[in-house]
């Protein structure tokens, strides 16, 4: 086994790490904890942020690649190890093979037979049309009559032990916290649920293809599943990318005026004058054409995607900055004429230490607000892009490259529903999670949503 | 005065959280008379705006009455449903606000909001709405009303907002107004004005008026009865003669004393000048068309001269947009000058630059109107007292620094364990003492003082305006005292600038400007001070 590290594995660690830390240290400041502990009051809160929680651990886990050992080829006796051209990860592993078992194409989640009639040769060696059986789904059954049979019994086995998970998950859990304030049984009750749900996934596909075969024939549940990595992926990084060149240009403008606002005002007016796609399209385009000239900087390719992957968050990130930057310019232009900064001023405090003392902490609920705000955003503007087809790469699952495969299959009859539902189920479930958190942060931090004392 | 029946009756009124119950407002019973003005008392947080608020039933949803009853005539209004209510109010109860020009949508004329209220509740329209809304406007003083009944809040003067505010409230003839803090937001002598129409109006129509404020002046000029309201209960209620004669309770008489005298004089003070200002000039530029060209300029200051001496209090006096903030911000070189020269100890330092200017800044200091803007509110007390020892190097150990620190929250009376604490967990007098011990912190040889006590309830503007007076007297620092309440100036200042649109109109020593006024601006505005003491 060869461990691979792509650029955007390290990126999502890192930006877990810096979130954690970020966190971490949030812990000194009193009242964003007091605003934090707000947030995780609500029961809706909680629970919202276990699923996003969920859905960043499947990103991780789906972050760990690692190319693996092949056997040395029959008859040969070498020392030298041969690795496997396909990247997996972690989370190949931990479904238990649920990308590898193709189809030859469609088929309809819990079927037996594939979705398209084929030609075949029956025993009698007649040639006749029909849905010939699948490869892997029910391969297990000796009477195609009793699958449901075996769905529920597969199903009670498979409860009782994602019971014991749930159990092993949220005992530690209880132990640690029975004593706090906040509602964490919601947290728990989505615990439960989410691994219960994830034990009866793995086993049950183990049989079957829950949510049907795509054209290709791969498991659209697994494809969902590798959404996630994207999905959060894009979510987070173009909002990491975006941030600072906001919050530097905002912060320029509104502190120092002049020609520096001028400046900033006639970048981002510029910017939003041009259609967003047109702009990304082009450069996503670009990029493209950079990554078939050299070939060998890109080996494998995952690599490929994933270099126009990192592109593609990049140019999201550029291009979407002036929202926040105009937030945060008219902010600052709000706080510097505030007491604090004019006091500062005639204390002759440094232009470094004031913005960074007095106008970014103060800016802080902004930046916060707009990155919950713009991840769920993001993650639906990936699937638009992909769906026009300048998004992700189409090696890589995405939830906008299964909508963008729908297209062709809802015009059908019968229809191919379940590609779009899986890919909707699942964004839809981070996106909600997200849009609720976001508005529970808002609520906490925006000021002009708190009663003051002035209000009573 | 014979007992004549009440228009409005509060019995026994109490207000409470609505999540905890606990109590704002304790068993308040006020009684309004028909053509009387009772003057409701008290220093921010006392409750004396939920009372108003209650009797109208606009409580904000975090409140709620817990027991007592609103007597209109026999009807309870506790007891109407809200539909029914809403017919009481602006027909027969009215409100009008602290501050006009956020009490007026500035979308809309004139006309179309007093009308509003006309519309809803008479069957006044057309050319007879047209007249009726004249006639109102013209009865609250506003000249040529049909003219200006077309005009758009932002092009009326703060006192003609305020008088639109009262006509709105008066366009269905109501038997009871309340009056929130109706001029605190105005200069002096617009609130002279404007009280003395509230007074014309109760006795013309016969009006019941709840004013609510916190200055004793004001209560002295114009209400008939006064109640104190302190901790959510009301602690006294007199008429205003005797209750100035003789108030029963020390905390009323408290209240009284913190309105500084006017006849006791700080002698002029001998010594070397320490500022000079010459013939200043602050500009500010117009910018409008194609790329922003300069078109105009607004003089804010223009063409100031005057001197401080060491250990002396200068007052600047003058209402809001006189330019005396600037011309303060300007010495403190935080505003560029267009003409003239600032000497500090015989060197110029306007126009210094960034770093040149780095060693005026120890020895002029400033302390701001607003004490909770002027906290970082995400540093603590300790830190913001330091920052200006740390950027100008005043102390280098952090220790000596901490020395430091308690030494000054102990000057200004706070208890040292404040400087572990952030601004939002003090109030505003303590966070007013926590600015000045940051201005105390570098040494300062001038301090200019802003405004630095209208953001305060008057017995804690006292004993700011007691503490600065005794550091000046303890370190000998000069004070550029920037106000606008002419009240506070005879026992703090030594010499007095009046001001008015960026002109020095008359300066002399505080006795001098007090007694003998030269100027008839002057004249104006010592005439429209409220004074306790008739």
């Amino acid at each position: 086994m060869k461990p691979v590290i792509l650029w955007s594995d390290a990126l999502i660690f890192l930006l877990v790490a810096a979130l954690v830390l970020f966190f971490w240290r949030l812990r000194r400041d009193p009242q964003a904890r007091e605003r934090w502990r707000q947030v995780f009051a609500s029961r809706l809160g909680m629970a919202a942020f276990t699923v996003i929680v969920a859905y960043v651990g499947i990103a991780l886990l789906d972050s760990l690649h690692f190319r693996r050992a092949l056997p040395p080829p029959e008859g040969v006796t070498t020392d030298e190890v041969f690795y496997d051209n396909q990247v997996s990860s972690v989370l190949d592993t931990l479904t238990a093979g649920m990308g590898e078992r193709f189809e030859r194409t469609y088929s309809a989640p819990f079927a037996l037979r594939s979705f398209e009639k084929q030609t075949l040769k029956d025993d009698a060696g007649n040639t006749v049309r029909d849905f010939p059986p699948l490869r892997h789904a029910g391969a297990n059954l000796d009477d195609p009559a009793d699958k449901w049979g075996d769905v529920a019994r597969r199903s009670a086995v498979a409860l009782a032990w994602g019971l014991a998970l749930a159990a092993l998950l949220i005992l530690p859990q209880w132990w640690l916290l029975r004593r706090s304030a906040l509602p964490w049984e919601s947290s728990w009750w989505v615990q439960g649920v989410l691994a219960c749900l994830a034990v009866w996934v793995v086993s049950i596909s183990r049989h079957y293809h829950v949510l049907g075969t795509d054209l290709g024939g791969t498991d659209v549940l697994y494809q969902s599943l590798k959404g996630i990595r994207t999905g959060v992926l894009i979510g987070a990084l173009s909002t990491l990318v975006m941030l600072p060149i906001a919050v530097t240009l905002g912060v320029s403008a509104g502190y120092f005026k002049g020609w520096v606002d001028d400046v900033v005002q006639y970048l981002y007016t510029t910017l939003s004058s041009i259609p967003g796609i047109l702009l990304i399209a082009a450069a996503v385009l670009l990029f493209q054409v950079y990554i078939d000239l050299n070939p060998d900087a890109f080996p494998t390719g995952l690599e490929k995607a994933d270099a126009k992957f990192i592109a593609l968050c990049f140019i999201l990130g550029v291009t979407s900055w002036s929202t926040l930057c105009r937030l945060i310019r008219a902010e600052t232009l709000k706080i510097s004429q505030l007491g604090y900064v004019q006091a500062a001023h005639a204390f002759g405090v440094s232009h470094g230490r004031i913005l960074a003392r007095h106008i970014l902490p103060n800016t802080m609920h902004i930046i916060l607000i707009t990155f919950v705000l713009d991840f769920s955003a993001l993650v639906l503007a990936e699937a638009v892009l992909s769906y026009i087809g300048v998004g992700v790469d189409p090696s890589m699952g995405s939830w906008g490259n299964m909508i963008n495969g729908a297209r062709s299959e809802l015009s059908r009859e019968p229809a191919i529903w379940w590609t779009l539902s899986g890919a909707f189920l699942f964004m839809f479930l981070l996106v909600l999670s997200a849009n609720l958190f976001a508005d529970l942060v808002r609520d906490a931090f925006d000021p002009r949503t708190r009663l003051g004392p002035e209000a009573a | 005065m014979n007992q004549q029946a009440d228009t409005l009756t509060l019995e026994g009124l109490s207000v409470e959280l609505a999540e905890t119950a606990q109590a704002l407002v304790k068993d308040v019973a006020i009684h309004l008379r028909a053509g009387e003005i009772f003057a409701l008392v008290g220093e921010s947080g006392s409750g004396k705006s939920i009372t108003s608020l209650a009797a109208m039933r606009l409580l904000p949803d975090a409140l709620r009455v817990g027991s007592g009853r609103a007597l209109m005539g026999d009807t309870d209004l506790f007891a109407l449903p809200e539909a029914r209510m809403q017919t009481v109010r602006g027909r027969r109860m009215a409100m009008i606000f602290q501050n006009p020009m956020s009490a007026l949508n500035p979308v809309q004329t004139v006309f179309r909001q007093v009308a509003e209220t006309l519309c809803l509740h008479t069957a006044l329209r057309g050319a007879a709405l047209r007249d009726r809304v004249a006639s109102l406007l013209e009865e609250v003083g506003i000249p040529d009303p049909r003219q200006r009944m077309g005009f758009y809040p932002h092009q009326l003067s703060g006192g003609q907002q305020q008088r639109i505010m009262i006509a709105m409230a008066l366009a269905c003839e109501p038997e009871v107004l309340i009056a929130d803090e109706p001029t605190t937001a105005l200069d002096v002598t617009i609130q002279k004005q404007v009280l003395e129409l509230i007074r014309e109006l109760a006795r013309s129509r016969r009006l019941a008026v709840l004013l609510i404020t916190h200055d004793m002046g004001v209560v002295r000029q114009t209400a008939d009865r006064v109640g104190v309201m302190y901790r959510g209960r009301i602690i006294e209620e007199a008429s205003v003669a005797s209750f100035f004669d003789a108030p029963k309770e020390a905390y009323s008489q408290r209240l009284i004393d913190a309105l500084p005298g006017q006849d006791a004089f700080l002698p002029p003070v001998q010594a070397p000048p320490l500022l000079e200002v010459r013939d200043l000039k602050v500009h500010f530029p117009v910018r409008g068309g194609l790329l922003r060209r300069v078109q105009d300029v607004t003089r804010a200051v223009d063409g100031v001269s005057l001197t401080l001496a060491r250990g002396e209090t200068f007052a600047l006096v003058g209402e809001s947009g006189s330019g005396k903030s600037t011309l303060g911000r300007a010495i403190l070189g935080l505003e560029a000058t267009s003409g003239g020269e600032i000497h500090f100890y015989g060197t110029r330092i306007d126009g210094l630059d960034r770093g040149a200017r780095q060693a005026f800044r120890r020895r002029i200091q400033v302390i701001f109107q607003n004490p909770y803007s002027s906290m970082n509110p995400r540093m603590a007390i300790g830190a913001i007292i330091a920052e200006g020892m740390l950027s100008l190097g005043v102390e280098a150990s952090e220790n000596r620094r901490e020395a430091r620190v308690a030494g000054l929250l102990e000057r200004v009376r706070l208890p040292a364990e404040c400087a572990r604490r952030y601004p939002h967990e003090l109030s505003g007098g303590q966070l007013q003492r926590v600015a000045i011990a940051r201005a105390l912190a570098v040494d300062p040889e001038l301090i200019i003082c802003d405004e630095p006590t209208s953001a305060l309830d008057v017995s804690i503007r006292a004993d700011v305006l007691t503490l600065l007076a005794e550091l000046q007297r303890e370190d000998g620092v000069a004070m550029l005292f920037i106000t606008h309440d002419l009240s506070i100036v005879p026992g703090l200042a030594h010499r007095v600038g009046v001001m008015r649109s960026g002109l020095l109109l008359e300066t002399g020593s505080a006795e001098r400007v007090f007694t003998a006024p030269e100027h008839p601006y002057t004249r104006e505005l010592l005439a429209a001070v409220p004074r306790v003491k008739r």
